[in-house]
């Protein structure tokens, strides 16, 4: 695998249904060994919570300009348990079985990291593409 | 017959005209072109003496008597002909492969014809049914940036 936009996303970006500055977006640190990547997964409820290590607040300043998704840099709270492979990000509607999934990054500076129970801040990139350009 | 024979070819849009001296005036499709082309190549390298060609106008036989070298002209003459006229009898699927190309990313096309090119320009930019032509269709092209993540110190509970 490699950093990439899930279907869901793509789908979701195209029909309208995800309003990246608008709706709330959040991450969380995927433990890929108690849940396989599988790139079918097309809603929260397709990863088991176990896989689930830690999850965001609604991403903030979030900004769309010219095809380009940023948002402010996330810190996750005392995080412990497994070992993290990789950012999962999705649009949280309440329902886990209607919140698209929307990317997988598993190339990261940090990336697999191993919770020690301290925080953990996910620093987006400062460059041209951000969290991921369309 | 002599070297003096005057041959006139001519693409008339997805055929070729011949006219030999008005012994010969007609036309043909290019692949029929092509066969005697071929047909005459062959007998002009064979050829001791002069080449006899039998021509078919109307359905009745024409013969032609030709000097080696003008049956080798005559050959190349309208082999270069037929190729003009297939391009034309085939400018749609011709546009087609070359707009598979353009959508593949490869700078360069299959024809020189400007009518071609631009056909192929619009069916490149136009025909969505080119993602089924695409090896593992055509790819997304986003972006990522890398990330990274820093791990604070560990809590530290105290009692």
């Amino acid at each position: 695998m490699a950093n990439a936009l899930r279907d869901s996303g793509r789908e979701g970006f195209l029909a309208g249904d995800i309003d990246w500055d608008a709706n709330n977006i959040k991450v969380f640190l995927y433990d890929e060994g108690a849940d396989a990547f599988n790139a079918a997964d097309d809603n929260l409820d397709d990863i088991v919570a176990g896989a689930r290590i830690a999850t965001s607040g609604n991403l903030a300043s979030k900004t769309v300009t010219a095809g380009v998704a940023d948002a402010a840099d996330v810190t996750l709270t005392a995080v412990s348990g497994a070992t993290v492979e990789s950012i999962e990000g999705y649009k949280d509607t309440g329902t886990e079985s209607t919140s698209r999934l929307i990317f997988n990054i598993d190339t990261a500076t940090g990336l697999p990291v191993t919770p020690n129970g301290g925080d953990i801040t996910i620093v987006w990139d400062a460059g041209a593409n951000r969290i991921f350009k369309l | 017959m002599n070297g003096q024979l005057i041959i006139n070819i001519k693409v008339v849009g997805e055929r070729v005209a011949l006219n030999l001296d008005g012994r010969i005036n007609g036309s043909m499709d290019w692949s029929a072109a092509q066969a005697i082309s071929r047909e005459l190549k062959a007998l002009a390298g064979a050829a001791i003496g002069m080449v006899c060609y039998k021509f078919s106008v109307d359905g009745r036989p024409a013969y032609i008597d030709f000097e080696p070298a003008l049956a080798l002209n005559l050959a190349n003459g309208l082999y270069q002909a037929s190729l003009k006229a297939e391009e034309h009898a085939k400018a749609e699927a011709i546009a087609r492969d070359t707009a598979i190309l353009y959508r593949a990313g490869a700078p360069f096309g299959l024809s020189d014809h400007p009518g071609i090119i631009e056909l192929a320009k619009k069916e490149a930019a136009w025909n969505t049914d080119f993602r089924r032509a695409m090896p593992g269709g055509v790819k997304s092209a986003e972006a990522f940036g890398v990330p990274a993540l820093r791990r604070g110190a560990p809590k530290v509970t105290t009692h």
